[in-house]
């Protein structure tokens, strides 16, 4: 699905990833980790396109997707939310979602004016998609709420439906249980879990809570100062003397 | 009663109506980009665009008053869209600036240019109204009537139902768009351009767009201006008019098109009705202006107070509503 080969970026002499080697298989859900600073954020941002890599390869199933506008990308298949929630504030819950469906339709102004049937048609397609979403992650009650009034953790899951309403086949999640009780955390956790069995997505998260991490991935990769540290499931990974270190400090 | 209505369309007041039309289209020109997130204050060196091209096309080249018009606004658009092209990168003040500079270009050009015959300007551009005029005096018998109902104020009244038509069209034209998909693409940059870009949208293109329809708005306004003055020079299209044109969108209200409809008209009528206080006309315009910031700084129609005015119903209006009051 998803093949990082070599990849580096550095900003003005911070190598901020350096050489990193990553794959996400098809249907898995897969986890990135490693301490503050080791580049996380930034890998999201190279695979989205918002930064081009200095070197190395991203192949999207098997199309190279590296340096090419964020917008193209999200139209190939690759979804995401962000760390610090970036949801279009003023606008409501249901027109959030909307707004994520243009890569998926094509009328444009023209139409819009004319009010063509094949306008018509889509609209209400858009509606009702948007609709589903917001079913499916439970928040159809606050469809026309402002979503910057939304409580913190329905912020999160509608940036999630947001993102799967681009119709993605993979969803990269920037710590989608940050700062969430263990209940919070619980419920995004299951509904992780139906993106991939329910709705047949690839999901690659990141995330600092190891109870969602370890919970939930299938794989996980780990990252210290932009490289990578450590590969592999999460038994693996969370034994791994390299990991233990990492986080905790040398004895 | 025939007094009263003489009175009324004295061609003073249908001077200032029409000035409304053209002045609203221009409020429209900032809105648009604005509505994307882009302040633009290129809109007097377009209206300049759209006023000479038009006037020399139908002074010099003979061409017909509408034609002229409409080739003066797609010059303009046709400039916005190239100028667009460098300035994408631009946000914020420096797209501001940029733009500004570029209207600035505009007039130093208009000032030495021989075809525009530089500081002097373009004198006896042919007027709608008195050709309108022309035609119902050899072709009415309205000539020879008494009254209100001279053939010139006919076709003063004919021009302005013509002007709010044209604007009538431009502000259905841009309410379609700002509820379809194209909207929402623009909302979507104007609140989060990182995330429009993340969801799929084409910021350099929807940039590109509403510069365009910027530039054709402003060239259209430009255009009419021409045909309804008798005489254009550079200094109609100064700084003055650049920060007056967004003075209209951001006095108005800036939420909503309304808004700015709203500010153009009474941004054009307001110093007219001023006039009984003589030297101190444009001291009481400068305060009541910052009064108005002051204590309303949302401008004078807010999105809250359009949605209270709408009648449509609530749920077809949370589809497509626009950003409300108070935002974050």
């Amino acid at each position: 699905m998803l093949e990082l080969r070599g990849v580096s970026i550095s900003f003005g002499g911070v190598q901020a990833v350096d050489h990193v080697n990553m794959d996400v298989a098809d249907g898995e859900i897969a986890g990135l980790i490693g301490p503050n600073g080791a580049g996380k954020t930034t890998v999201f941002n190279l695979i989205t396109g918002i930064y081009a890599p200095d070197s190395g390869t991203i192949k999207f199933r098997g199309k190279a997707i590296q340096g090419l506008p964020p917008h193209r990308i999200t139209e190939l298949g690759v979804a995401r939310t962000f760390q610090n929630i970036r949801l279009f504030g003023t606008a409501s819950v249901l027109e959030n979602v909307m707004m994520a469906r243009h890569c998926r339709t094509r009328s444009g102004s023209l139409a819009a004016i004319f009010q063509t049937p094949g306008h018509r048609r889509e609209e209400e397609e858009t509606r009702r998609r948007a609709l589903e979403l917001l079913e499916f992650v439970d928040l159809a009650d606050a469809r026309d709420v402002r979503a910057a009034d939304l409580p913190y953790g329905r912020q999160r899951r509608l940036e999630i439906a947001r993102a799967l309403a681009t119709e993605p086949q993979l969803l990269l999640l920037d710590e989608p249980a940050a700062g969430m009780n263990e209940t919070e955390s619980e419920s995004v956790m299951g509904l992780i879990r139906r993106i991939r069995d329910e709705l047949r997505k690839t999901v690659l998260l990141i995330d600092h809570d190891m109870n969602v991490v370890m919970g939930l991935c299938d794989r996980i990769t780990v990252l210290n100062f932009g490289r990578l540290l450590a590969h592999g499931r999460p038994e693996e990974v969370r034994t791994n003397p390299d990991v233990i270190e990492a986080y905790l400090g040398r004895e | 009663m025939t007094d009263f209505l003489g009175d009324v369309l004295n061609p003073y007041n249908l001077q200032v109506v029409m000035l409304i039309a053209i002045n609203c289209l221009l409020g429209l020109s900032v809105w648009v980009p604005l509505s994307a997130g882009q302040l633009s204050l290129g809109g007097a060196g377009f209206m300049s665009l759209g006023a000479y091209t038009a006037a020399l096309l139908s002074m010099q080249a003979g061409w017909s008053m509408p034609l002229a018009i409409l080739a003066g606004a797609l010059g303009a658009a046709f400039v916005a869209f190239l100028l667009g092209y460098p300035t994408l990168r631009l946000q914020g003040v420096y797209l501001a600036i940029a733009t500004l500079a570029f209207g600035e270009m505009v007039r130093i050009l208009a000032l030495n240019l021989r075809i525009t015959n530089g500081a002097l300007g373009l004198a006896g551009i042919p007027q709608m109204v008195d050709e309108v005029s022309w035609y119902l005096w050899d072709n009415t018998s309205l000539g020879s009537s008494m009254g209100p109902w001279d053939p010139h104020t006919v076709a003063s009244l004919i021009m302005v139902g013509l002007l709010y038509l044209i604007l009538g069209l431009a502000v259905y034209c841009l309410l379609r768009q700002a509820s379809s998909r194209v909207g929402r693409a623009l909302r979507a940059i104007q609140a989060d351009e990182l995330a429009a870009k993340a969801m799929g949208v084409d910021t350099r293109y929807y940039k590109l767009l509403v510069f365009t329809q910027s530039g054709f708005l402003a060239g259209l306004a430009g255009g009419i201006y021409a045909h309804l003055y008798y005489f254009i020079g550079p200094g109609d299209f100064g700084f003055n008019r650049a920060i007056e044109m967004l003075l209209y969108v951001v006095l108005g209200g800036m939420q909503t098109l309304w808004g700015t409809l709203v500010g153009a008209a009474a941004l054009t009528t307001l110093p007219e009705l001023l006039r009984f206080s003589a030297s101190y006309r444009l001291m009481a315009y400068g305060s009541l202006l910052v009064l108005l910031m002051t204590f309303r700084p949302e401008g004078l129609l807010s999105a809250a107070t359009v949605e209270r005015l709408s009648f449509r119903s609530r749920r077809r209006r949370a589809a497509t509503a626009p950003p409300r009051e108070g935002a974050a």
